[in-house]
């Protein structure tokens, strides 16, 4: 018999057990779980998917194909070097792309089925990519859009599956939703989305809290999705010139959310100091530094000049040094520490953790000066994690991946990943605004998740193949875990089909 | 607000109805808690991509309307494939007799030139306005229906429909939710037989018994129809049902039409008809509750007053509502007109936004659910304490 901690460790820190992982654990679960957190992490290299920087200039190649397409229509880029007729034709061209930009609603999971949903755009894109994109027509260039996205969710799904090291991958998806974006917002976000997770976020996953934190903050996905690329001092060369203003998204998102919480202490004058200083913070394009075009810059002609004034303390004006001098100061803040060690114990404890264990991580994280490294291993070595309590449900990409974990199934494409996570309500970067997903059992335990995850459970177990019976594979998932109401249950289905559904919607797998 | 909403006397074309009195119609405040709050039923509707209001309610009065839309344009009434007369050179287009039906029988209000508080033309930003309830795009992480929940005196139970709940029903109450099943359907065997595991769990016992439930009200979901239908008839199922919900939000998208948008044909029009033919049904389904019952349909705004180069339309400002039901004080256009001369355009380019969505949805939060001002110009529309309800919305 298996320890109970082999199964904590596979189940409450890693993203479910695979077939006989928990056996494999060894005797020393914590060991198994360090050993992640000494590895390095997946970048996904592997998998040569685009950089945010290549999805941008995709972006403006398709947006010049479809201009080419129709008649008497200038190009996007300004003809002339004077530095105003080229930031006036930033604004027209951006307010241009809103007003034409069509809604993203065929995420590709408009197919009436499994099967329909497995070739929608992904054999296109597949055949298309013989092609260069300078022969490509606007409408295809679109579908490549789309389907950059399908790949990233479709890799960052089977690597789930497949990593010996999940606790790692539970750790990407903590800190992914902690600065969650939403893909669908627009095709730039479209195509840069499931990049920052790659870019910005698994390099630091062990690393310190400030550098995520700024390679975040700097992507072009983050400044994009909150509105910062066009946030103009209202005393800078285009805020005095062109009329366009302050926008303070990110720097209150990036307080409220990303780091120090809703109860930090600050106040709107804190925010706008703040958004002051990260005004120029904004990416290379067509107009604007072209020679940049898709990655992070900082453009002083959109930046506030002077000093600004955030949480009494006064920040010099030093062009692109004064945001990052802020955010370091936001990182090492006590509120922050607070904050951070609150969800961490809410994701992987319960919705409602022992004070002690809020603690533990707080002061991991105070101590070692915001390494994630320290704090994760904190994590793993707190006894409230270890208390045999199994309170939090998973919610619905957690739970669809626990089962193919569990079956070893990873031959789904990222089409039919896409229309499965779309059937039990939770599509990857999915969520529309920067507060992340739910985070209560409330939002996950609705009615009809319920009987998606049950029809998807069902789906999933006519695929299942040559592996031991429920009750066996109930046993070597679940280990002694599994209720005795349970085991009964699943070994009293009609079917083997049947039995594995009811192992999926055990009250035991259903939470960790 | 920002200014851009503010109204401007000397661009107003014709006033429409006999909405501009703000002062409380008392008596008919009063009408609305004739019966118990409780039986009050009320829906929202929201139209993802932004609806070509006019080409919807359609100025077919006006030469200029025809003259900008040379290949998309609706004729007039009396024309082959002409709108549907309502009133005063308004016509509904052709592809919406039910619509057309519920005007003319007294049950619909219209009104014309309106948006949410949001003047720019982002999809994203156009649509969480519309549906946080404030006037800035993460204004709120909640929907304004989801806050009303908890301050109206019936404190109505709500029902979301689709897999991902929209917005404008997300927060702090609770709601139930139902969604066209994606994936073929677990037998009823391998159903009870799961429910028989959650004794020990509550939780997931009641949101598996939830769903079995609502599978049972519903019924056969062959007989639902097709389209947006299915999820119009499923609500009306649900809300209809002893002790169903007393609100519910649909989406329905499919209205960002930049090319090909089509005229009385086409692609916009089968949108219409599919629209249409989801508030028929829901109607009818409602059946005698739809009395007690109201509806309010909404998009995050309009399109541009001139087609573009590709048979379509963009982004633009000002769109249009409706407001339906058994109780509403139909067969009027509410708000103001702004007119579509070249001078009366916002910018030139599109419908001036001259009626705030939100006077529409707080008279009808009052009149129907009697949510105080209070609540309504603090918790449900944030504030909003220089919007005015309207009134006379309801018989």
């Amino acid at each position: 018999m298996v320890d109970l901690d082999a199964y904590i460790a596979a189940h409450k820190f890693g993203l479910g057990a695979r077939y006989d992982e928990a056996s494999n654990i060894g005797a020393d679960p914590q060991a198994w779980l360090q050993a992640q957190l000494a590895s390095i992490s997946s970048t996904l290299d592997e998998y040569n998917l685009p950089s945010s920087q290549e999805g941008i200039e995709l972006f403006y190649h398709y947006l010049e194909t479809r201009r080419a397409e129709r008649a008497n229509e200038q190009p996007i880029a300004s003809a002339s070097v004077n530095p105003k007729q080229r930031i006036d034709k930033f604004f027209q061209e951006y307010e241009r792309m809103l007003r034409e930009e069509e809604l993203i609603e065929d995420n590709g999971v408009r197919g009436s089925s499994l099967q329909t949903a497995s070739n929608v755009h992904l054999k296109k894109y597949v055949d298309n990519l013989s092609r260069p994109a300078s022969d490509k027509t606007s409408k295809e260039l679109r579908q490549d859009m789309l389907a950059m996205f399908y790949s990233e969710v479709g890799v960052r799904t089977v690597h789930a599956i497949l990593t010996p090291a999940s606790f790692r991958e539970a750790l990407v998806r903590f800190w992914s939703d902690h600065f969650s974006v939403y893909a669908q917002k627009s095709l730039l976000m479209l195509v840069t989305a499931g990049a920052m997770e790659r870019e910005a976020i698994r390099p630091h996953i062990t690393g310190k809290f400030t550098d995520m934190l700024i390679a975040v903050e700097t992507h072009p996905a983050m400044l994009i999705y909150l509105d910062n690329w066009i946030s103009i001092g209202p005393n800078s060369y285009v805020g005095q010139n062109f009329g366009f203003g302050l926008n303070e998204n990110l720097a209150r998102e990036i307080m409220e959310l990303h780091t120090l919480g809703v109860n930090g202490g600050y106040s709107q004058n804190d925010i706008v100091g703040f958004a002051k200083a990260i005004t120029g913070w904004t990416i290379g394009n067509p107009n604007i530094q072209p020679e940049q075009l898709g990655d992070f810059i900082f453009e002083p002609l959109f930046h506030e000049p002077g000093s600004v004034n955030v949480m009494n303390k006064e920040y010099l004006g030093t062009g692109q040094d004064q945001g990052l001098e802020i955010l370091a100061d936001f990182a090492s803040n006590a509120a922050t520490a607070n904050f951070i060690a609150g969800k961490l114990a809410r994701h992987f404890h319960s919705d409602n953790p022992p004070q002690s264990l809020i603690d533990r991580l707080e002061l991991a994280f105070t101590s070692s000066d915001g390494d994630l490294g320290v704090v994760s291993a904190t994590l793993v070595t707190s006894p409230e994690m270890w208390d045999g309590t199994f309170a939090k449900l998973r919610n619905s990409e957690e739970f669809v991946i626990a089962t193919l974990r569990a079956f070893g199934v990873d031959t789904l494409t990222p089409g039919q990943l896409v229309f499965v996570f779309d059937a039990v309500g939770q599509v990857p970067f999915g969520h529309h605004a920067p507060d992340g997903w739910p985070k209560e059992e409330s939002s996950w335990a609705s009615s009809s998740i319920s009987s998606a995850k049950i029809n998807y459970s069902d789906l999933l177990s006519g695929f299942v193949a040559g592996l031991p019976e429920p009750s066996a594979m109930a046993t070597n998932i679940l280990g002694g875990r599994l209720s005795v109401s349970s085991a009964d249950g699943i070994s009293n289905a009609s079917s083997v089909k049947q039995g594995y559904t009811l192992m999926m919607m055990s009250p035991e797998f259903q939470r960790r | 607000m920002s200014c851009s909403y503010r109204f401007d006397p000397t661009r107003r074309g014709l006033l429409l109805g006999a909405a501009g009195g703000l002062a409380l119609a008392g008596t008919n405040s009063r009408a609305a808690f004739s019966t118990t709050p409780s039986e009050k039923k009320l829906i929202a509707v929201i139209l993802h991509g932004g609806m070509d209001g006019l080409n919807v309610v359609v100025p077919a009065y006006s030469d200029d309307y025809y003259a900008a839309r040379a290949t998309i344009a609706i004729p007039p009434a009396g024309e082959p494939n002409g709108v549907i007369n309502l009133t005063d050179g308004f016509g509904m287009h052709p592809s919406m007799p039910g619509f057309a039906h519920f005007y003319l029988k007294g049950q619909m209000v219209i009104m014309h030139a309106t948006s949410a508080p949001y003047d720019k033309r982002s999809h994203f930003d156009g649509q969480n306005v519309l549906e946080n309830g404030t006037d800035q795009p993460l204004g709120e992480n909640t929907g304004w229906l989801n806050r009303a929940l908890g301050v109206a005196p019936a404190l109505p139970s709500a029902l979301g429909i689709g897999s991902t709940v929209t917005l404008v029903l997300k927060g702090q109450n609770s709601i139930a939710t139902w969604a066209e099943p994606k994936l073929a359907e677990a037998s009823t065997d391998t159903i009870a037989k799961t429910m028989a595991l959650y004794g020990s769990d509550p939780v997931l016992q009641a949101a598996l018994q939830g769903s079995i439930d609502i599978g049972n009200v519903i019924g056969d979901l062959n007989n639902l129809g097709t389209g947006f239908e299915f999820d119009a008839r499923a609500a009306g199922k649900i809300m209809s049902a002893d002790g169903g919900p007393g609100a519910c939000a649909l989406s329905y998208g499919g209205w960002d039409t930049h090319a090909n948008q089509g005229g009385s044909s086409g692609q916009l029009a089968n949108n219409l008809a599919n629209l249409d033919r989801a508030m028929v049904a829901l109607r009818e389904e409602l059946g005698d509750k739809w009395k007690d019952t109201v509806v309010v349909i909404a998009t995050e705004f309009g399109r541009t007053f001139a087609e573009n180069g590709t048979g379509g339309t963009d982004h633009g400002i000002g769109g249009v509502s409706f407001l339906l039901g058994g109780g509403v004080k139909g067969r009027r256009f509410i708000g103001d007109w702004p007119g579509i001369a070249p001078n009366q355009l916002n910018l030139g380019r599109e419908l001036y936004p001259a009626n705030d969505l939100r006077a529409l949805l707080k008279g009808m939060f009052r009149d129907h659910w009697g949510i105080s001002k209070s609540d309504l110009d603090n918790i449900v529309f944030p504030n909003s304490a220089n919007v005015p309800a309207m009134t006379n919305l309801f018989r």
